[in-house]
C-alpha cells in the first residue's frame, strides 16, 4: 500500500543573525493510513520543526527543501490556498500546551465550531452541534454547558481533550500531535494519550505522535522514528526498535527508561552530554561526541552515516551498526557491569 | 457583567472622592492667605484688617477640617465652587467651556483610533516594508514636532497662505477662534463648524495618533507570536481571518488603555492646542486660574477633569471585559 504521507530528504534551515540554524537535515519517514508513527528525540532534535514544515506553518525565515508527498500530492509545491484546505481538514495538529494554544478570548465551542465552519458548508447551529458532539466524544462531561465556557474555565487535561476534539472535528486523515501530554499533570497524561489513540483508531485517522519520552511510545505506536540533531538515526516497528535497537543513541534512550522486567534498583542512566548546537553541528555522525562506541577508524568523526536497513523494516544510521548488532553490545548499554 | 460594571462605578466614585480630597488638602494647606490675594494686588501689600475680614468672610480662618466639610458638602450637591476674584461660578465656566473641550477631544480620539490603529496594524502586517518604514518615520516626526510648531505651520499654510493665494474655499481654514458653534446631535459639526474644528483637532490628535500607531504595531507583533495564532493557522483559516479574529482582538487590550488615557488628556489638558488656536477650553482656564492663584477654580475644574478621566477609564474597563472574558469572569473565578 502506498503511504499516506511520504517525506523525503526534508531539510529546514532558519536564517538568523548568527548564521543558519540547520534544524532538520534530510529527514525521511512515511506514515501509512491509520497507523501511529512516533517521532522521538531529545529537545532541539527538530521534531516540532519537522511537524510544522509538513503544513508549511514555519515563519518566513525558514527555508524548506526536500519533498512532502501527501496522498500523491506534493505539499511543498502547493499554493497557500490549497494548504489552507489541507490544514485542519486533511491534516490536523495538536500542540503541546493547550492553555496557550487555545485563544483565551473565545469560548471553547466557538473555537471548535470555527474549525468546522472553515472547512464545511454548515450553518452556525450545525457547527455548534458538531462542537458539542466532539466534546462528548472526547469524554468531557456536560458538553452542552462546557461548549459555552472559556479555556481558562477548563482544567489542563480537559483543555487538551478539547484540542483533540477540535483536531478531529473535520475528520482529518492524519493528526500530528506535538508532545500532546508534556504540559499536563502526570496523572492525566496517560488518559489523554489513550483517548487520542482510541479515537484515532476508531476513525482510522493516522497519527504522528511527537514525544521526547520513549516510554510513552511502547504499547501505543506502530512504528517509531528516532531523531537526533535534525536527522533520523533509527526507524522501525516499535517491537524491533525496543527489543533489538540498531543505534547507540536509541540504546541510550532505552537504558534511561525504567524497566518493568529489569532490576528495580538499577539507576536510570541518562545519556551523558548535551544535544549539539544546530548552528554548528558536529562533523560526521552528529552523535559521536556522546557515543560510547564512536571510533576514529570507523569514520564516526568524519563521515555522515547513511540510514541503512539492518533488519527487514528496521533502519539505522550508524557506521558500526552491523558489528554492534552482531556482538549484542547495544543491548547491554546502561546495564550494570 | 452587570455586577462588574457596578463594581467599577463604585470604584470610580471612590477614586473621585479620594482625588478631590487629595487636591483639596494639597491646595488649601499651602501657606497662602487668599484674603491677601483678594484684598491686595500684585505688588501692593494689603491692609491687614481687610485681609482678616476677607479671610473671615470666606471662612479661611476656620480649621481646615471645617473648610473641608463645607467643600465636600457643596461638591456632593454638584456645586464646584466659585472664583475668589471674580465670583465666577465653576459650574458656569464648565457650562461654557466643557462642551468645546469634550467635542474637540472626541474628534481627536476618533482620528487617533482611525489613523493610529489602522496604520499600526498595517505596519505590523507588512513588517519592514516600505509602508512600515514610512509610517514609522511619520510617527517619529509627528511625535517629535512640538505642538506649537505644528499648529503654527498649519495656520500658516491653510489659514494664511491659502487665503493670500486664493486657494479654493474648502482648502482655507480659519486660523483662530471657534466659529459659529453649530452642531447636530451635540457632537457632529456643521460644515462651517468643521472648518474651524479641523485644525485644532488634527493638532491635538497628532502626537497621540503617532504614539498609538507605534503601540498598536508592537502589540500586534506580540500577538502574532502567540501560540493560539499558530493554532488558528493550523486550523486552515485564511491569513485575513487569523488577523481579524485571533490577533487584532487580543492586540487591542493595551491599545484601548492608551485611548482611554488620551481622551482624558485631550479633554482636560489640551492646553497647548487651546492656546495656539485661541480656543476657550477647560485646560487653558486651569492654567490661567493657577497663575492667578485662583484656587477654587483650579480645584473645581480639576475635579471635572478627574471625572472625565474616570469615566474614560470606566469605559476602558468595560471594553476590556468585552475583549477578554478572563477579566469579565475574574470575580466568579477566584
Ligand atoms: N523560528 C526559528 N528560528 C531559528 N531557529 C529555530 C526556529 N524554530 C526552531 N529553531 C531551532 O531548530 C531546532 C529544532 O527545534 P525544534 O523545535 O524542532 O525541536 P524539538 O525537537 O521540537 O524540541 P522540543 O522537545 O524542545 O520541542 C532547535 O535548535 C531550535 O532552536
Ligand atoms: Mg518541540
Amino acid at each position: 500500500m502506498d503511504p499516506l504521507l511520504d517525506v523525503k530528504g526534508l531539510t529546514v534551515g532558519f536564517g538568523t543573525d548568527d548564521g543558519v540554524v540547520q534544524a532538520v537535515r534530510g529527514v525521511d519517514f512515511e506514515v501509512r493510513s491509520g497507523e501511529i508513527l512516533a517521532i522521538v528525540g531529545e529537545s532541539g532534535s527538530g521534531k516540532s520543526v519537522t511537524a510544522m514544515s509538513l503544513l508549511k506553518l514555519l515563519p518566513p525565515s525558514a527555508t524548506i527543501e526536500g519533498s512532502v508527498d501527501w496522498a500523491g500530492e506534493s505539499l511543498l509545491d502547493a499554493s497557500e490556498q490549497r494548504m489552507q484546505a489541507v490544514r485542519g481538514n486533511e491534516i490536523a495538529m495538536i500542540f503541546q500546551d493547550p492553555l496557550s494554544a487555545l485563544n483565551p478570548v473565545y469560548k471553547v465551542g466557538q473555537q471548535i465550531a470555527e474549525m468546522v465552519h472553515s472547512h464545511r458548508k454548515v450553518s452556525k447551529a450545525d457547527a455548534r452541534a458538531r462542537a458539542v458532539e466532539m466534546l462528548t466524544q472526547v469524554g468531557i462531561p456536560q458538553p452542552e454547558k462546557r461548549v459555552n465556557q472559556f479555556p481558562h474555565e477548563f482544567s489542563g487535561g480537559m483543555r487538551q481533550r478539547a484540542m483533540i476534539a477540535m483536531g478531529l472535528s473535520c475528520e482529518p486523515r492524519l493528526i500530528v500531535a506535538d508532545e500532546p501530554t508534556t504540559a499536563l499533570d502526570v496523572t492525566v497524561q496517560a488518559q489523554v494519550l489513550d483517548l487520542l489513540v482510541d479515537l484515532c483508531h476508531r476513525l482510522s485517522t493516522a497519527v504522528i505522535l511527537i514525544t521526547h519520552d520513549l516510554g510513552v511510545v511502547a504499547g501505543i505506536a506502530d512504528r517509531v522514528t528516532v531523531m537526533y540533531a535534525g536527522r533520523v538515526v533509527e526507524s522501525g516497528s516499535v517491537d524491533d526498535v525496543f527489543d533489538a535497537t540498531a543505534h547507540p543513541y536509541t540504546a541510550g534512550l532505552l537504558s534511561s527508561l525504567p524497566r518493568l522486567d529489569g532490576d528495580v534498583a538499577a539507576p536510570l542512566v541518562p545519556i551523558a552530554g548535551q544535544p549539539p548546537s544546530m548552528l554548528n553541528p558536529p562533523s560526521g555522525c552528529s552523535f559521536h561526541p556522546r557515543c560510547p562506541f564512536a571510533k576514529e577508524e570507523a569514520g564516526c568523526m568524519t563521515i555522515v552515516p547513511t540510514l541503512d536497513e539492518r533488519r527487514p523494516g528496521q533502519l539505522s544510521a550508524c557506521h558500526r551498526a552491523p558489528e554492534l548488532i552482531e556482538t549484542g553490545a547495544l543491548l547491554r548499554v546502561g546495564a550494570p557491569a | 457583567m452587570i455586577s462588574y460594571i457596578l463594581r467599577r462605578m463604585l470604584q470610580l466614585v471612590f477614586v473621585l472622592w479620594a482625588g478631590a480630597t487629595l487636591l483639596f488638602f494639597l491646595l488649601f494647606t499651602l501657606p497662602n492667605s487668599p484674603g491677601e490675594l483678594i484684598a491686595g494686588g500684585a505688588n501692593r501689600s494689603a491692609n491687614p484688617v481687610v485681609v482678616k475680614n476677607v479671610n473671615h468672610k470666606l471662612g479661611f480662618d476656620r480649621p481646615i477640617y471645617v473648610q473641608y466639610g463645607k467643600f465636600m458638602a457643596r461638591t456632593v450637591r454638584g456645586d464646584l465652587g466659585e472664583s475668589y476674584r471674580t465670583h465666577e461660578k465653576v459650574n458656569d465656566i464648565l457650562k461654557e467651556r466643557a462642551p468645546l473641550s469634550l467635542r474637540i477631544a472626541f474628534w481627536a480620539i476618533v482620528i487617533e483610533i482611525l489613523v493610529g490603529v489602522s496604520s499600526g496594524v498595517l505596519s505590523a502586517r507588512r513588517r519592514n516594508s516600505f509602508a512600515d518604514t514610512a509610517t514609522t518615520l511619520v510617527a517619529v516626526v509627528a511625535s517629535a514636532i512640538p505642538v506649537f510648531v505644528l499648529a503654527y505651520l498649519m495656520k500658516q499654510v491653510t489659514g494664511v497662505y491659502a487665503y493670500q493665494h486664493n486657494w479654493p474655499g474648502w482648502m482655507r481654514f480659519p486660523a483662530l477662534g471657534f466659529g459659529p458653534n453649530e452642531w447636530y446631535l451635540w457632537i457632529i459639526p456643521s460644515w462651517e463648524q468643521l472648518r474651524y474644528l479641523a485644525q485644532p483637532v488634527i493638532v491635538l490628535a497628532s502626537v497621540s495618533t503617532a504614539i498609538l500607531a507605534r503601540i498598536t504595531r508592537t502589540s500586534m507583533l506580540e500577538s502574532l507570536r502567540l501560540d493560539h495564532v499558530r493554532t488558528a493557522r493550523a486550523k486552515g483559516l485564511s491569513e485575513k481571518k487569523v488577523i481579524r479574529r485571533h490577533v487584532l482582538r487580543n492586540a487591542m487590550i493595551p491599545v484601548v488603555t492608551i485611548i482611554g488615557i488620551d481622551f482624558g488628556t485631550a479633554a482636560g489638558a489640551a492646553i497647548l492646542t487651546e492656546f495656539s488656536f485661541n480656543l476657550p477650553g477647560v485646560g487653558s482656564k486651569i492654567v490661567t486660574a493657577a497663575s492667578q492663584r485662583d484656587l477654587p477654580i483650579v480645584l473645581g475644574l480639576s475635579i471635572f477633569v478627574m471625572a472625565v478621566y474616570g469615566v474614560a477609564s470606566l469605559l476602558v474597563d468595560i471594553s476590556y471585559a468585552f475583549l477578554d472574558p478572563r477579566i469579565r469572569l475574574g470575580g466568579e473565578d477566584g
